[in-house]
C-alpha cells in the first residue's frame, strides 16, 4: 500500500487546486462541499476530503473495499458516506455533488462515453470534475508493471488491461460529448525510490504516464 | 489521541512543542524532568539570525531575563598569536567576517533561554505531562502508543500510563532511546575528545567578536557574552582536558591564556568548569512510521560553529510547516508524506554541518602531520576548506533551510 499512499498528497492538492480554479470553493477547504469519490478503494482520498469538511460518498463496485473504508473510517472518527455501486448505477438515482473525482479508475471502465456520461449527470451547477488516470504510450506500457501497483486497490485481479490505458485526447473528446470540458491537465511523475526522502510524486508537464485532468459544465 | 506528542522536556523539546502548537495541531509534551529550572546551567546557546526571527515570532525572545550578546564579528586564526600587534591584526583579519548591520548571530545563557522556553509554553495550548518517562513505544497503523513510566511518583501523566499521537517528535537527546527503539541506528566515532565549556572574564572588551582559534589539539572558541565575559568551548584530547578539569583556575587561566594569546588581555575564569564528551555521530535517517527525530537525538554535531541548536530550531520550523502542509489536505500527522518530506528537507542542512564541523575538527587536530603543514601555509588554504562556508553562512545569518519561522513568521 505504500506506493499508494505516497501518491496521494499530490492528487489532494491536484483536486483542491481544481475546487478553488473552478470557484466550486474558496479558500482551500471543503466546508458544505458535496464531494463524491468514485472507485474509493479503502479511502485514501476519501478521509482527507472529510477531513477537510466535505460530505464525502464514497463509491466502490468492490464489497472488500467499501468494507475497509467503513473500518478505517470507524477507527479515524469521519463520517463518511461509503456504497458498494457504480457511477453508472448511482446517476440513475438523481443525486447530484458539487466535486466529483474519479481516480485511477476510468483505465478499467469498459464504457467510457457512459462513464463521463454519468458524472456529468451527477455534478451539480458550478461543480468541478477530476480524472486521474494513465496514458497509453510506450512509457505507459513500460511502467505498467509499476502503474499496477498503484491501481491495485479498486481492481480485481487481472481486470487491468493497458490497452485500455486513456490518452489525454480521447478523454476531452469523451468528456465534451458528455458536456463537460476538460480545461486543465498536468502530469504525475514519482521521485526515484531511492533518493533518501524521496516525496512520492511530483506534477510534471509530461502527460506520457500519469495525469490529471479537470473541469466543469461547458 | 493527539496529534503530536513531543517526548523530551530540554530545550529542543521545549521550543518544539512551542512551535508544533502554531501549526494548528492538537500536541502533547511529555518530559521527564519534574523540576528542571534547579540547578544553574552555565552553558550557553549560539543562535544566528534565523533562529532569532524564530524565537521573537514565538514570544521568547522578549521574555529573555538577561540580553542576548551580539555576535558581530567572527575571527578565525590558526595557531597561536603572534605577539606584535601590527602581525596580531595581519593575523586575525586574514579570515574574519564583519557587520555593521544587524548583528549575524547572539550568545544567550541556557537558564535564560530554558526559563523564557518555559514561560511561553504555559501560554500555549499544549499538554503537559512532567516528571513522567516514555518506557516503551508501539507503532500501530495509524499513529504510535507510548508507555509512560512515573519516575518518581510525582509526575502528572493523571494516573495514565499510555500516550497516543499520530505523530512522536523524538527530543530525547544524543543517546535517544525512542530513536534506538525504532531501530534509527547512530553510528558513532570513538569519543577521543571532550569539551571543556566555561565562562571566561577577559581583561579587555571583546568587540561583541566570536573567537575560532584552530590548535593543533583542537579548537579554542570564545563566544561574547555581556561586558567583557566569554563562553568557553575548548576542545582537547581526552587525558589533556581532564588534566585542565583538575587543575587549580590560575594554572587553568595559565592554560587559556596560552592557547588563545594575549589578543584579550588576561583570562579569568569566572565560572565552573564542564566537561562535554564529544562523539561525532551520524544517523542516516531521522524518521520512522509514526515518528521524527529532532534537536540532538537527530544530529548531535560537534560544537565548533555552535551551530548544534540553531539546527534544531530548523528542525521545528520545518516541521510545523510540513504539519501545517499535511493538514490543509486533509491528512493526519501520522502520513508518511510528512516523515519523508521532513526527512528530504534536513538531510541536506544536516549532512553539510555534520561534514563541515567534524572534517574542520579532524583537519586541525587529528588529521596527518601533512595536512596540518598545509593548513599552516596561509589562510587563503581555508577557503577551499568547509570553515568558510560555515562561518560565512552564519555571518550571512543565513542558513540552509527554509521555513516560515525561519523568516519570523509564524507557520500557516
Ligand atoms: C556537558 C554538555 C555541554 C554542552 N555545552 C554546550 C554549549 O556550550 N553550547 C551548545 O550550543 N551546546 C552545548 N551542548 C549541547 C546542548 O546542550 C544541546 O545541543 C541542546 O541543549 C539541545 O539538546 P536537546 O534538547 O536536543 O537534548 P537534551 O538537552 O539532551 O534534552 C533531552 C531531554 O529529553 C528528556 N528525556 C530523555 N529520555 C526521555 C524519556 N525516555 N522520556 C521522557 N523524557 C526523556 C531528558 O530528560 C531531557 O530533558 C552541551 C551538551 C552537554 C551534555
Amino acid at each position: 500500500m505504500a506506493p499508494l499512499h505516497a501518491f496521494a498528497p499530490v492528487r489532494i492538492d491536484y483536486i483542491l487546486d481544481s475546487v478553488r480554479r473552478l470557484g466550486t470553493s474558496a479558500g482551500g477547504r471543503l466546508d458544505g462541499v458535496r464531494v463524491l469519490d468514485i472507485g474509493c478503494g479503502g479511502g485514501i482520498l476519501a478521509e482527507p476530503m472529510a477531513r477537510l469538511g466535505g460530505q464525502v460518498t464514497g463509491i466502490d463496485a468492490t464489497p472488500e473495499a467499501i468494507a475497509a473504508a467503513n473500518a478505517h473510517a470507524d477507527m479515524s472518527g469521519l463520517a463518511i458516506d461509503y456504497r458498494c455501486t457504480t457511477a453508472e448505477a448511482l446517476a440513475g438515482s438523481g443525486v447530484q455533488y458539487d466535486l466529483v473525482y474519479a481516480s485511477e479508475v476510468i483505465e478499467h471502465v469498459t464504457d467510457r462515453r457512459l462513464f463521463a456520461a454519468s458524472m456529468a449527470a451527477m455534478l451539480a451547477p458550478g461543480g468541478t470534475i477530476v480524472i486521474t488516470t494513465i496514458n497509453r504510450t510506450l512509457a505507459s506500457f513500460a511502467l505498467a508493471k509499476v502503474a499496477l501497483e498503484y491501481v491495485l486497490r479498486t481492481v480485481p485481479a487481472g481486470t487491468h488491461d493497458p490497452a485500455r490505458f486513456v490518452k489525454p485526447a480521447e478523454l476531452r473528446d469523451e468528456f465534451a460529448g458528455a458536456g463537460i470540458m476538460l480545461d486543465d491537465m498536468t502530469g504525475f511523475a514519482p521521485l526515484p525510490a531511492r533518493q533518501i526522502g524521496g516525496n512520492g510524486f511530483i506534477r510534471v508537464g509530461s502527460l506520457a504516464v500519469n495525469y490529471a485532468a479537470s473541469g466543469t459544465h461547458a | 489521541m493527539h496529534d503530536v506528542a513531543v517526548v523530551g522536556g530540554g530545550l529542543t523539546g521545549v521550543m518544539m512543542a512551542t512551535a508544533l502548537s502554531h501549526a494548528e495541531m492538537d500536541v502533547a509534551l511529555v518530559d521527564r524532568d519534574n523540576d528542571p529550572a534547579t540547578g544553574v546551567d552555565e552553558r550557553t546557546t549560539t543562535i544566528n539570525a534565523a533562529g532569532a526571527r524564530m524565537l521573537t515570532a514565538l514570544g521568547v525572545w522578549d521574555r529573555l531575563a538577561t540580553p542576548p550578546a551580539p555576535i558581530r564579528r567572527v575571527a578565525i586564526a590558526e595557531g597561536i598569536l603572534p605577539t606584535g600587534l601590527a602581525a596580531r591584526r595581519r593575523a586575525q583579519t586574514d579570515l574574519s567576517w564583519q557587520t555593521n548591520a544587524s548583528p549575524m548571530g547572539f550568545v544567550i545563557g541556557n537558564t535564560a533561554l530554558q526559563a523564557a522556553l518555559r514561560d511561553i509554553i504555559e501560554e500555549r495550548p499544549v499538554t503537559r505531562i512532567h516528571g513522567v518517562s516514555v518506557s516503551g513505544w508501539q507503532a500501530g497503523d495509524d499513529g504510535i502508543e507510548l508507555s509512560l513510566a512515573d519516575i518518581n511518583g510525582t509526575g502528572d501523566s493523571s494516573g495514565a500510563s499510555s500516550l497516543r499521537a499520530a505523530l512522536v517528535v523524538a527530543c530525547d537527546g544524543a543517546r535517544s532511546r525512542l530513536a534506538e527503539a525504532a531501530g534509527l541506528g547512530l553510528r558513532e566515532a570513538r569519543q577521543t575528545q571532550t569539551a571543556i565549556v566555561t565562562i571566561l572574564e577577559a581583561e579587555r572588551h571583546h568587540d561583541d567578536t566570536a573567537f575560532q582559534r584552530f590548535l593543533p589539539t583542537g579548537p579554542f572558541a570564545l563566544m561574547p557574552l555581556d561586558g567583557t565575559r566569554l563562553s568557553l568551548v575548548w576542545t582537547l584530547p581526552n587525558a589533556e582536558a581532564d588534566r585542565l578539569l583538575a587543575v587549580d583556575d590560575a594554572a587553568f587561566e595559565a592554560a587559556c591564556l596560552e592557547a588563545f594569546g594575549p589578543g584579550l588581555g588576561y583570562l579569568r575564569h569566572a565560572g565552573r568548569r564542564l566537561a562535554w564528551p564529544l562523539r561525532p555521530s551520524w544517523r542516516r535517517r531521522i524518521s520512522a512510521p509514526g515518528m521524527v527525530l529532532a534537536g540532538d537525538a537527530a544530529h548531535a554535531i560537534h560544537p565548533l560553529a555552535g551551530q548544534g541548536y540553531n539546527l534544531a530550531l530548523a528542525d521545528a520550523a520545518v516541521l510545523a510547516d510540513l504539519l501545517v502542509e499535511t493538514g490543509r489536505r486533509g491528512l493526519p500527522a501520522s502520513h508518511m508524506s510528512l516523515r519523508r518530506a521532513y526527512e528530504a528537507a534536513r538531510w541536506r542542512e544536516r549532512a553539510a554541518m555534520t561534514t563541515a564541523t567534524s572534517g574542520l575538527n579532524s583537519l586541525f587536530s587529528n588529521a596527518p602531520a601533512g595536512i596540518r603543514h598545509l593548513a599552516g601555509l596561509g589562510f587563503a588554504v581555508l577557503d577551499r576548506l568547509p570553515v568558510k562556508s560555515v562561518f560565512s553562512d552564519i555571518a550571512a545569518g543565513g542558513q540552509l533551510a527554509e521555513a516560515a519561522l525561519l523568516e519570523g513568521r509564524l507557520p500557516g
